[in-house]
């Protein structure tokens, strides 16, 4: 016996493409969204402290306190995180420039300072100016 | 009908659609939450003997027992999410628009719509969209294959109570 193949089962196959392709768009979405995040900040592997990325044009300066006089001043705003100045020979923290993404780091090896960027977890990221 | 002999009917649907829910346990599956769904070769069975209520009876009497059967009683709102809004789909497709769609196509319409209901049930319960977007795309792959076979099965279990002439008790 021959099975009928009728028009609306196209639509249902139909149907199941475009919820394929909904959640695959969902899911670059929510990647985008991500983008809101935290800043960590290790000093000789040890937790420094975690600050949050303030939106808008707020600008927030930390100095990290390295031990032995030694210190970077991070900056941190919505456009990124980086290094304003540091005592340490090489300044090559100060020249990495600006980090935004999540698994991005700077590091300032003569200091020991590890700054890197983790994605907000926990709840739903607030919008940020990419994705609103 | 008479009205005791629609009674052992329901009842001998919803006992198979009970066992063939605790037996496809057994089955193991590609991604946990991905089944194959036998016990809505009933579902489909009750629709096309009885109708949409009897359909919907066996489904919500068949979701709340199967899984305190199976040992997870958890597993109930679950099964109620997606077994109801798969039944209301099906109903709808087979009462109305028959003349549009084959069986194959109700019955793979009844499973996608079984795992939407469960993943918008999970996301409610986990509090997040992301469980959504993640599993969908495997779900709705793995649906069509068992669509297909439910479908497929159903046509024919159909076919042979009809030859049986089971309508003519039931009308």
């Amino acid at each position: 016996m021959k099975i009928p193949f009728r028009i609306g089962d196209i639509l249902v196959y139909v149907f199941i493409l475009l919820i394929i392709g909904g959640s695959f768009a969902g899911l670059y979405q929510m990647g985008r969204d991500s983008v809101t995040n935290q800043v960590k900040v290790e000093v000789d592997g040890v937790l420094w402290g975690i600050y949050d990325i303030p939106a808008g044009d707020e600008v927030k300066e930390i100095r990290i306190d390295a031990g032995d006089g030694k210190y970077n001043l991070m900056s941190i705003s919505g456009e990124g995180v980086s290094v304003k100045e540091a005592n340490c020979p090489d300044q090559i923290c100060v020249k990495f420039g600006k980090i935004l993404r999540p698994g991005q780091t700077i590091v300032c090896l003569p200091h020991k300072v590890v700054i890197s960027i983790t994605g907000n977890q926990e709840g739903e990221p607030p919008l940020d100016d990419i994705s609103s | 009908m008479k009205k005791s002999r629609k009674m052992v009917y329901m009842a001998l649907f919803i006992s198979q659609a009970l066992v063939l829910h605790y037996i496809e346990g057994f089955f193991p599956m590609l991604a946990p939450g991905a089944k194959l769904g036998l016990a809505n070769i009933l579902t489909i069975i009750t629709l096309n003997v009885f109708g949409f209520k009897e359909a919907m009876t066996v489904v919500v009497v068949r979701s709340i027992l199967g899984p305190i059967l199976g040992g997870s009683p958890t597993g109930v709102l679950y099964s109620l999410a997606g077994g109801i809004l798969s039944c209301i789909v099906m109903s709808v497709l087979y009462c109305r628009f028959i003349q549009y769609f084959s069986l194959l196509g109700i019955s793979v319409a009844g499973a996608v719509f079984h795992n939407i209901g469960q993943m918008l049930m999970a996301s409610l319960l986990y509090g997040t969209i992301g469980i959504l977007y993640t599993y969908l795309p495997i779900l709705m792959l793995s649906s069509i294959v068992t669509g297909n076979f439910i479908g497929l099965t159903a046509k024919y279990i159909i076919k042979y109570l009809n030859k049986k002439a089971v309508h003519t008790h039931v009308s």
